[in-house]
């Protein structure tokens, strides 16, 4: 009885990781499909067809991944810095109106992106905003900072200007301040906030379509048609190579912050 | 350094911290903010390194004001209580980070932080991170840090309240050898106050945002402000009465006092009384071991009295006894004011 | 005070100001305010009829239903396994970085694992019907493009369920190995703590995973258009189509529709912030 009772936790736990795992399992299948028809439990041929779909040159996928990640680092590395200066002001200043703009930080999390898409559409037209990549990376910045607001906001807090204070003290002027202590001490929290709004960048659709009216081509947008159309091979294609890119993004981000990369849960505050 | 601090007001969010602080530390003195948590000694530290501006008063360095200078060149060096080592930086690279901030090539650097590190006793410690080093290890590459910053004033903030007590003996000692030996001013800021009475040369006691008092710690001790600057101290037995033609009457005990007439208390620490076995009155009611001390709690005539024996006694709890006052050391308040 | 703190949000409240000017102007438009148009009278008449046409009052419900439906089942299943994950100390590490890997993943991408598993020629039909207990792809249940929206919400559930973990297991670990041992060490079982002290103490927490995932269930657009039926249409897609409707004057609708979502979310957002203001962490 009582070994029963401890291993069933584990089982559902493993059938969790199971349930995640498998669906990128299958799919990494399905991109190398030639043939696969009802009711075999397994491919009956494999092809290269969805790889070349996408790196071929003649559907433009591939150039279209290219600008897409050049986009989404734009946007991931400019709400790395609005995020930073966001948490800044909200952790170690108080001022009148900072409620008020806690509140308009979430706020993009909860409305949802259709409402605030069509009525920024309409805005856009009329400041020349809509239908170009300007106008993309402003929406998908307002997607992604409530992410990395609050995780710059965390990771500002725990340190709290407390060693830039000590800093200061044993000498350091403000420009020293920065690079000595106050980025390196922010830089677990700059990688995650950059791949957090990547992400949501880089997944965007909706906001993409009606903000960027058929101009702005993402990865994203060109990989629906396939989806609706139900081409199973090339949409897995596509989405294998949607997870691949994004990881090398993020190992990208990982490795240009390398040098400064401290423990994160070594900050010594006896 | 002399450092002199006139008329200093600091108010955080609207709400009033210190009020009106005066104090002025000798060039290589070494001084204690005494008072409880909460009393504002923190925040009258701050101030003075530069990190919080005061909404009025002035803070001279010399004899120079430097209101307006900012804390990275005051050269007041605060050691914090939680420390702020910097987690991205080696052990040797912190002690050595005051001097890189001047522009010392980094082989004279380590090598000086080197030196540092062997004066407190952390030789062999250069290349380990914080995170393999214990609190008191971590309390001396603090103070090393600081030294390296070559202080005109030091700022300690409470820096041994989180070590035990054999540690923060250590650390003490440690901390009075430096001052010996660079003979910097030095600030340090506690609420406990047989630390500010051991290492000072001077007390000054916080309360509420006020400095209450500031002296020697004999005077501190033996001629407490208030009231409550002496049970800061622990207290005692306090006796109310009147003086009245030079004399102070009470229904325990009365002495010559020359003090104008009117009412006045008077406080007689545990140590001044005495127990007189052959007399009566009083009954034992409670016994408490200090470590080579009693306290006897001593009841009588509807009061109960605090007594400090030191060494073995003849006692039981119940026993009948008599209570005898050392006059030459009450202290006395004047209770009008 | 100094004008730092205000400078540093510049940036902040320059975007804020587009996110918040863009919703007026969708919320204006469905009260039919468009001049360019020659529309300047401000009317309800659009609103009232939402509540008359049949088909956008069944969007309303279906948007309902999915947002309801995926939510709550989200976050009991979220909230059971970071339980287990808790009390068997396994919610560091390893099991983490694989409970991320599905909030790193787009809508659309999951969309797509849904076609590949449930679709009636998906590999579940497959592997029924390899095992005799379905005759033909057809005798498979529609999941997928059908009235009952499962194909959204297992969507929604594989994405959601690890996102109330990642939201919820920092909070419950902690609460668990402080208060928890002291609520065993006064005699209560693990489980019993667990659920006398533990649960109780995250509630917060697991009340704003819940609100978050539900507005954006509630509102957002890609899971319906890959995934739902034609009638009745989740709202926002329903919106999307009266918003490039050739017709101008199907605007209106499309912003009246928004404006439902908005309010709807915008309750949501002022139960968050109370929440989060009286439990700052």
């Amino acid at each position: 009885m009582k070994k029963r009772k401890n291993i069933l936790p584990k089982l559902l736990i493993y059938a969790f990781i199971f349930t995640i795992l498998f669906p990128l399992a299958l799919t990494a299948v399905w991109a190398f499909v030639g043939r696969w028809p009802w009711p075999r439990l397994l491919p009956q041929s494999f092809s290269l067809r969805g790889i070349e779909e996408i790196f071929g040159g003649y559907s433009g996928a591939f150039q279209t991944l290219g600008s897409s990640i050049l986009l989404s680092a734009v946007v991931a590395i400019l709400a790395v810095i609005v995020g930073t200066m966001t948490a800044r002001a909200l952790v170690l200043y108080d001022f009148p109106g900072k409620s008020l703009i806690q509140f308009s930080t979430i706020l993009p999390i909860i409305i949802p992106s259709t409402v605030f898409a069509m009525g920024t559409h309409v805005l856009f037209i009329k400041v020349g905003l809509a239908d170009n990549v300007l106008g993309v990376i402003i929406v998908h910045l307002i997607c992604s900072l409530p992410y990395t607001v609050k995780i710059m906001t965390d990771v500002t807090a725990a340190f709290g200007g407390k060693l830039e204070e000590q800093a200061a003290v044993l000498g350091a002027d403000s420009r020293q301040i920065m690079k000595e202590v106050t980025l390196p001490a922010l830089m677990p929290g700059l990688v995650s906030s950059a791949c957090m709004a990547y992400i949501i960048s880089f997944g965007q659709y909706f906001v993409t379509l009606i903000i960027g009216g058929g101009n702005v081509k993402t990865f994203t947008l060109i990989m629906v048609p396939y989806l609706q159309s139900g081409d199973r091979i090339i949409a897995s294609a596509y989405s294998i190579v949607f997870i691949l890119s994004t990881l090398l993004v993020f190992i990208i981000f990982e490795l240009a912050v390398r040098r400064f990369k401290t423990d994160e849960n070594h900050y010594y505050f006896v | 350094m002399v450092l002199k601090l006139v008329g200093i007001s600091v108010a955080i969010k609207g709400k009033s911290i210190l009020e009106e602080i005066n104090l002025e530390v000798k060039e290589g003195e070494f001084i204690s903010l005494l008072g409880p948590s909460g009393c504002g000694k923190s925040t009258l530290l701050k101030t003075i390194a530069g990190l919080l501006t005061q909404q009025s008063g002035d803070v001279l360095m010399g004899q120079k004001n430097v209101n307006d200078l900012p804390a990275n060149e005051r050269g007041a060096v605060i050691v914090f209580q939680d420390l702020r080592l910097f987690p991205n930086m080696t052990i040797a690279e912190n002690v050595a980070f005051p001097l890189k901030l001047k522009g010392v090539p980094k082989a004279e650097r380590l090598a000086k932080a080197k030196e540092l590190l062997e004066r407190v006793q952390l030789a062999g410690y250069e290349k380990r991170k914080t995170s393999e080093m214990s609190g008191g290890q971590l309390q001396r590459v603090a103070l090393a840090r600081a030294m390296a910053a070559n202080p005109r004033i030091l700022l300690l903030d409470e820096p041994f309240s989180s070590l035990d007590e054999s540690l923060r003996q250590d650390m003490r000692r440690l901390v009075l050898d430096l001052h010996k030996e660079f003979g910097m001013t030095t600030v340090l800021v506690t609420h406990d106050q047989e630390e500010a009475l051991m290492m000072s040369d001077k007390v000054a006691v916080m309360m509420e945002g006020r400095l209450i008092q500031y002296d020697t710690p004999q005077v501190i001790y033996d001629q407490p402000a208030s009231v409550a600057v002496a049970d800061f101290f622990g207290g005692g037995n306090y006796i109310s009465g009147k003086v009245q033609g030079n004399t102070f009457y009470s229904n325990q005990v009365s002495f010559p006092l020359d003090k104008p007439d009117g009412d006045y208390l008077a406080l007689f620490r545990p140590s001044t009384l005495g127990l007189v076995p052959k007399k009566r009155g009083y009954h034992i009611t409670e016994m408490n071991y200090l470590g080579g001390m009693w306290d006897l709690k001593v009841e009588g005539q509807g009061r109960v009295f605090s007594v400090r024996k030191v060494g073995e006694h003849p006692y039981k709890i119940g026993d009948e006894t008599g209570l005898e006052f050392d006059i030459s050391r009450a202290i006395i308040f004047n209770k009008s004011q | 005070m100094s004008k730092k703190p205000y400078l540093l949000l510049l940036p902040v409240i320059f975007l804020s100001l587009i996110f918040i000017v863009g919703i007026l102007y969708g919320l204006i438009q469905s009260f039919g305010i468009i001049p360019s148009l020659g529309m300047k009278v401000p009317t309800l008449k659009y609103y009232q009829e939402l509540f008359t046409r049949p088909e956008l009052l069944s969007s309303i419900g279906m948007s309902l239903y999915i947002a309801f439906v995926s939510s709550i089942l989200a976050t009991i299943l979220g909230v059971l396994i970071c339980s287990l994950l808790v009390l068997t100390g396994k919610g560091k590490g390893k099991v983490m970085h694989l409970v991320k890997i599905p909030i790193a993943i787009p809508h659309i991408v999951v969309a797509m694992f849904v076609m590949l598993i449930f679709a009636q020629s998906g590999l579940l039909a497959r592997v029924l019907f390899n095992l005799g207990l379905l005759e033909s792809p057809n005798a498979f249940p529609t999941l997928l493009y059908s009235q009952n929206g499962i194909g959204i919400i297992l969507a929604y559930l594989w994405k959601e369920i690890p996102f109330v973990i990642f939201f919820v297991i920092t909070i419950m670990a902690n609460i668990n190995t402080s208060l928890g041992e002291a609520a065993e060490n006064l005699g209560a079982s693990r489980w019993r703590a667990f659920i006398d002290i533990t649960l109780p103490l995250s509630m917060p927490s697991i009340k704003n995973a819940f609100l978050i995932i539900f507005a954006y269930n509630f509102g957002a657009y890609e899971l319906p258009y890959l995934l739902g039926a034609t009638a009745p249409r989740a709202i926002p897609v329903q919106a999307y189509i009266e918003y490039i409707h050739p017709d101008l004057l199907h605007r209106p609708y499309a912003m009246a529709l928004n404006g439902i979502m908005f309010l709807v979310s915008f309750i949501i957002v002022l139960i968050y912030h109370r929440t989060v203001q009286r439990n700052p962490n």
